[in-house]
C-alpha cells in the first residue's frame, strides 16, 4: 500500500478532469485511509508511556522481579505493539522478552519476568524496543527505544573462616584496634595531669585557662586503615582454572572488605586495574579507605563490575607502589594476586620497610617450597586454592 | 503445590490457542473466497451495466452471477488441488477440466430462459454450425468467468504465500502482488463505472456537466478490499511474530478486526461528508478571487482620489480660473466599475466550491508532503530540479518578507499607538494647563480692575484712551509709598493681558499682594485727605 499516494493523486486528477462524483468519493476514501493511518498511528504513539520497574542491586542467588508497564495515556487505541526487551543471557533464558499486544484508550498492560542472579556482574537490561504501525501497512512502522537499565549483582561475600583467612589482628593482616604509638603533631584533646606525665605534654594555654594542670592527648600514630590491592590482570590468572581463580580473588577481596568494615568497624579501601563495562576499557579503580557501610557497597559495586583486564596500564607491583603513596604510615596493605613473582615480593618488602603492615593472598595452588617467602623474611602469605573455597563459587 | 495452578493456566492457554487456531482456519476456508467472490461481483456488476448499454438483449443477471461463482470456484479449487495433488501436470489437468465444466455450465445456463423446443432446435444446429455452440454471449461470459477464476486462484495462492512462505520458497512479495491486484481491480472498476455513467461523445468536452450519483458497487469493492488487506496484513505479521518467537496476545485478532472496521467506518464517514461537487472550477475561483482583490484595490484608490479632489476644492481660486473651470465640464467622480463577471455565481455555490478546493488541495498537499517526508532520497532528487529550486527561492523570499513584515508591524504598531496616546495625553494636558492659565489670567485682570475701581473711587479714574502705563504715570505721583507695588502691578497686568507667557499662582499671589499695597496706599491717601478736610473745616469754623 506504499504506492497508495500515487493512485490517489492520479484518481484525483481523473476526478477533476472527468467530473464524476463517485471518483471523488473513492479519492476521499483512499486519502482518508492514508491520512487516518498516519495521524492515528503517530498521535497514539506519542501517548505511549513505558516504564520498567526493577531493583537494580542483588546478591548472588537472589532473584529480581521485573515489571514492564506499557500504558496508552491517549484516547486513541493502539491496534498493535511489538514489545521486545533484550536481557542478559546470564540472568534469564531466552535472553529476550517478546510480546505483541493491543492497547485500548487509557489502557495499560503489565508484563512480569524474573531475573535469576547467579553470577556477579554488571548487566544491561534492555534496551526496550517497541514498534507499531497502521492496520493496512500504509505507512512505515514507528519504533521507540527506551534506554537500557543496569543491574549489579554483587560478588559473593563469605566469612573469612571459610576462605581460610585469619580474622583478627595478631596474625598481622588486619590493623590493631589498640594504639601503639602516638603522633605529637595531631592533638586529640586534653586530660588532667597524672603523676609521671612528661612536662612536655602539658598544655600550658589550657592549664592557664582551666586553673589546673592539663596534658595533651595525641592521636595514635599507626593508621588503622587497610587497602586491598587486587591484581586482576589476565596474565596473573593464566591456567586451566583461570575463571575460577579470578572469581575467587574477587570473593576474597569482597569478603575481606566486608569483614573489616562490618566486623572490625575499620576503614578499608580498594585499588585494582580492571575492565569496566561502563567504559568498556581497562580502568584503574582507586577507592580510598573509609569505614562507612555505604563505602562497602561502593567497593562491592566495583568488584561486581570488574572484569579481567587483558593488558593493564601498570604491572601489579608498580600499581601497588603507586596506590600506597597516599596511605598513612602504619596502614595495612593486602595484596591479592593469582601469581607470585620477584618484583611483587620486592615491592611488598619495600612497603614493609616503609612502615606498612603487608600481607599477600595468593589465589593459586600451594607451592612445594616457599622460596620466595624465605626470601622476604616474615611476610605473611595466604594461599586460596582449596576445593572447598572453589565450591563456594558454584 | 506451586506447579498445579501453573499447569491449569498452561492448559487453559493451550485450549484457548487451539480454539483460536480452529476458528481462524475455519474463517480462512470460508471468508476469503466469499469476499473475493463479492469483490469480483462488484466488477462484474459494472461490466454488466456496460454490456447492457452495448447489448441490451443480453441477460444481465447471468453476466453478474457467472464471474462471482467462477471466482468462488477458482479460490476453492486452488486450495483443494494444492492440498490433494503434488504434481503440476495433475493440477493443470484438473484446472483445464474445471474450465471446460464451467463452459458447459455456462452454455447450459444460457438456455435457462428458453423453451425446450428452442433448446432442441439450437442443439440440432450445432453439428452444422459450430458458431451456434460457441456463440458470442457464452464466449463473453466464459471470458469473464476465466478472468475471475484466474484472478481468484492467484489471489488464493498469494494469500497462502503470505500465511506460509515455506509453501512457495524463493518467491517474494505476495503482499505487494495482492495490493497491486486490489488497486488494479479498483482502477478497472472505476474506469468501467465511469464509462457506463458518462456519454462517450462528450467525455472530453470541457463544458459538459458533472456526473452525479454514487456507485455503490465501487464503494463496496474498495471497502471489502481494504478489509481483506487489513486481515492479510495481520496474517503477515502473525507469520513474522511466530518466526521471531513473539508471544501474541489473545485479544489481538479480535481487536485488529474491530479497529479495521472502525478505521474504515471513519474513512467512509469522511468520504461521505466531504463535498464531491463543485460548480466553479479551480481556475475560475482563482480568477474570481483575483478580480475581487483588484476591485477592492480600485475602490480604495477611488476613495483616495475623491478625498484629494475634495481637499483641492477647498483652495480659493481666481475668477479667471473659476471661469475657466466653469467652462470645462466638471470632473466625473471616479466610480469603480462593478466586477465584470460574465455569469453571476451564487454565493452558496461559490462557498461550496471554495470549500471543495481547499479540502482537495489541502489533502493533496498534505499527502504529497508526508509522502516526500517519508522518502528523503526522493525529496532530495525533487529538490535538485531547477524549477523546484527557483520555487523554493521564491517561497523563502516570500516567507522572509512576511517574517520581516510581521516583525516590523510588531515593532511599529506599539510605538505608533504609544506616540498617539502620548500626543493625546499631551494635548489634554495642554488644554487643562491652558484652562488653568486662562483662569489665573482672568483672576489677575479682576484684581487689577478692582484696584482701578478703588482708585476711581479715590478720585483717580482711568480714561478710556489711557494705556495702563499712562494711567500708572497718572496715579504714581499720588502714591509715592506704593511706587514699587504700583509699578509691579502695572507690569504684571500688561504681561498677563498682552503676552502669551504662562501665568501661575505665584504671579497671581504677587499681583494680589501688590494690589493690596496699592489699595492700602489709596486708603491711606483717602484718610489723609479726610483729616486734612476735617482740619480745614475746624479752622474754618
Amino acid at each position: 500500500m506504499q504506492n497508495l499516494i500515487g493512485i490517489v493523486f492520479i484518481l484525483f486528477l481523473l476526478a477533476v478532469f472527468l467530473r464524476i462524483d463517485f471518483y471523488f468519493s473513492i479519492v476521499y476514501l483512499l486519502a482518508a485511509v492514508y491520512l487516518l493511518a498516519r495521524v492515528w498511528t503517530q498521535a497514539s504513539w506519542r501517548q505511549l508511556v513505558v516504564q520498567r520497574r526493577l531493583v537494580n542491586r542483588a546478591f548472588p542467588d537472589e532473584t529480581i522481579p521485573v515489571e514492564l508497564v506499557v500504558r496508552n495515556s491517549g484516547r486513541l487505541p493502539i491496534p498493535w505493539i511489538e514489545v521486545q526487551d533484550s536481557l542478559p543471557v546470564e540472568l534469564i533464558s531466552p535472553p529476550f522478552y517478546r510480546e505483541v499486544i493491543t492497547l485500548g484508550a487509557k489502557q495499560e498492560r503489565r508484563f512480569a519476568y524474573t531475573l535469576a542472579c547467579y553470577k556477579r556482574g554488571y548487566y544491561v537490561i534492555g534496551p526496550l524496543f517497541m514498534q507499531t504501525g497502521d492496520l493496512l501497512g500504509v505507512i512505515r512502522p514507528l519504533t521507540m527505544r527506551q534506554d537500557p537499565e543496569y543491574v549489579i549483582v554483587y560478588p559473593r561475600v563469605l566469612p573469612l573462616e571459610k576462605l581460610g583467612l585469619p580474622t583478627h589482628s595478631p596474625l598481622a593482616v588486619l590493623p590493631a584496634p589498640a594504639p601503639l604509638f602516638e603522633d605529637p603533631t595531631r592533638i586529640m584533646g586534653v586530660r588532667p595531669y597524672q603523676m609521671g606525665d612528661s612536662p612536655r605534654r602539658i598544655h600550658w594555654t589550657a592549664t592557664a585557662k582551666a586553673g589546673e594542670l592539663l596534658v595533651k592527648r595525641y592521636q595514635p600514630a599507626i593508621a588503622r586503615e587497610t587497602l586491598i590491592c587486587l591484581d586482576f590482570a589476565q596474565e596473573s590468572y593464566a591456567g586451566r582454572r583461570f575463571y575460577d581463580a579470578s572469581e575467587l580473588a574477587i570473593v576474597a577481596a569482597a569478603s575481606l572488605a566486608n569483614h573489616i568494615i562490618i566486623r572490625e568497624g575499620l576503614a578499608v579501601g580498594l585499588a585494582t586495574q580492571a575492565v569496566d563495562p561502563l567504559e568498556d576499557a581497562a580502568t584503574a579503580f582507586s577507592l580510598p579507605p573509609r569505614r562507612e557501610r555505604a563505602h562497602l557497597m561502593s567497593i562491592l559495586e566495583v568488584l561486581a563490575r570488574a572484569q579481567i583486564a587483558p593488558s593493564p596500564a601498570l604491572p601489579f607491583p608498580d600499581f601497588l607502589r603507586q596506590e600506597t603513596t597516599r596511605l598513612s604510615w602504619g596502614a595495612t596493605v593486602i595484596a591479592i594476586s593469582g601469581t607470585e613473582s620477584d618484583p611483587l615480593y620486592e615491592t611488598l618488602a619495600y612497603l614493609r620497610s616503609a612502615g606498612f603492615a603487608v600481607a599477600l593472598i595468593l589465589v593459586m595452588p600451594p607451592a612445594s617450597s616457599d622460596d620466595h617467602r624465605q626470601a622476604t623474611g616474615k611476610l605473611p602469605i595466604y594461599r586460596l586454592w582449596r576445593e572447598a573455597n572453589l565450591e563456594t563459587l558454584a | 503445590m506451586n506447579q498445579k495452578p501453573l499447569r491449569v493456566h498452561e492448559a487453559d492457554d493451550y485450549l484457548e490457542t487451539k480454539r483460536q487456531t480452529a476458528s481462524v482456519s475455519r474463517a480462512r476456508g470460508v471468508f476469503p473466497p466469499l469476499i473475493v467472490g463479492l469483490m469480483v461481483g462488484c466488477i462484474a456488476l459494472a461490466i454488466t451495466e456496460l454490456l447492457r448499454r452495448i447489448a441490451p438483449d443480453w441477460n444481465g443477471t447471468y453476466f453478474l452471477l457467472v464471474p462471482m461463482v467462477a471466482a468462488f470456484a477458482g479460490h476453492t479449487t486452488y486450495r483443494v488441488t494444492r492440498e490433494r495433488y503434488r504434481s503440476g501436470s495433475d493440477r493443470l489437468r484438473l484446472q483445464i477440466i474445471e474450465l471446460a465444466v464451467i463452459f458447459l455450465v455456462l452454455k447450459a445456463a444460457s438456455f435457462l430462459d428458453n423453451t425446450l423446443p428452442e433448446i432442441w432446435n439450437d442443439i440440432r444446429r450445432w453439428p452444422e454450425d459450430i458458431l451456434a455452440f460457441f456463440d458470442f454471449e457464452t464466449l463473453t461470459a466464459f471470458a469473464l468467468a476465466c478472468a475471475a477464476w484466474f484472478s481468484a486462484a492467484r489471489t488464493a495462492r498469494d494469500l497462502e504465500a503470505v500465511a506460509d512462505p515455506m509453501l512457495y520458497k524463493g518467491e517474494t512479495g505476495p503482499m505487494e502482488r495482492l495490493n497491486q491486484r486490489f488497486l488494479a481491480g479498483g482502477l478497472i472498476l472505476l474506469f468501467i463505472s465511469g464509462l457506463t455513467r458518462s456519454e462517450f461523445a462528450t467525455l472530453l468536452e470541457a463544458d459538459r456537466s458533472a456526473i452525479h450519483g454514487l456507485a455503490l458497487n465501487v464503494l463496496v469493492y474498495f471497502v471489502l478490499g481494504l478489509l481483506v488487506l487489513g486481515q492479510v496484513r495481520l496474517t503477515w505479521h502473525n507469520r513474522l511474530w511466530e518466526q521471531q518467537k513473539y508471544k501474541v496476545s489473545g485479544a489481538l485478532h479480535k481487536a485488529w478486526l474491530k479497529y479495521t472496521l472502525l478505521f474504515l467506518v471513519i474513512a467512509l464517514g469522511i468520504a461521505f461528508v466531504l463535498p464531491t461537487q463543485y460548480t466553479v472550477s479551480l481556475l475560475d475561483i482563482v480568477g474570481y478571487i483575483a478580480s475581487t482583490i483588484g476591485y477592492l484595490a480600485l475602490l480604495i484608490f477611488s476613495l483616495i482620489a475623491a478625498a484629494l479632489q475634495w481637499l483641492l476644492s477647498l483652495f480659493p481660486t481666481t475668477a479667471v480660473e473659476t471661469e475657466t473651470l466653469t467652462e470645462t465640464p466638471p470632473p466625473s467622480t471616479f466610480v469603480a466599475p462593478p466586477p465584470t463577471v460574465a455569469n453571476p455565481i451564487p454565493w452558496l455555490a461559490l462557498a461550496r466550491s471554495i470549500l471543495f478546493w481547499i479540502v482537495a488541495l489541502g489533502a493533496a498537499g498534505y499527502i504529497v508532503h508526508s509522502y516526500l517526508k517519508d522518502r528523503p532520497e526522493l525529496l532530495r532528487a525533487f529538490k535538485a530540479f531547477k524549477v523546484t529550486q527557483i520555487a523554493q527561492r521564491w517561497w523563502r523570499a516570500l516567507r522572509t518578507w512576511w517574517r520581516d513584515m510581521r516583525r516590523t508591524l510588531r515593532a511599529t504598531l506599539p510605538t505608533l499607538s504609544l506616540n498617539f496616546l502620548r500626543r493625546k495625553e499631551r494635548r489634554q494636558e495642554t488644554r487643562a494647563i491652558r484652562r488653568k492659565h486662562e483662569a489665573l489670567r482672568e483672576q489677575m485682570f479682576d484684581v487689577y480692575l478692582e484696584t482701578l475701581e478703588r482708585a476711581r473711587e479715590e478720585g483717580f479714574p482711568r480714561r478710556d484712551a489711557q494705556t495702563p502705563f499712562e494711567y500708572h504715570h497718572t496715579l504714581d505721583p499720588h502714591l509715592p509709598e506704593a511706587h514699587t507695588e504700583l509699578t509691579a502691578l502695572t507690569d504684571a497686568f500688561v504681561e498677563a493681558r498682552y503676552s502669551v507667557h504662562p501665568v501661575n499662582e505665584d504671579d497671581v499671589a504677587r499681583l494680589q499682594a501688590n494690589a493690596r499695597q496699592v489699595r492700602a496706599a489709596l486708603a491711606k491717601l483717602h484718610t489723609t485727605q479726610e483729616s486734612k478736610e476735617n482740619e480745614l473745616e475746624r479752622l474754618n469754623v
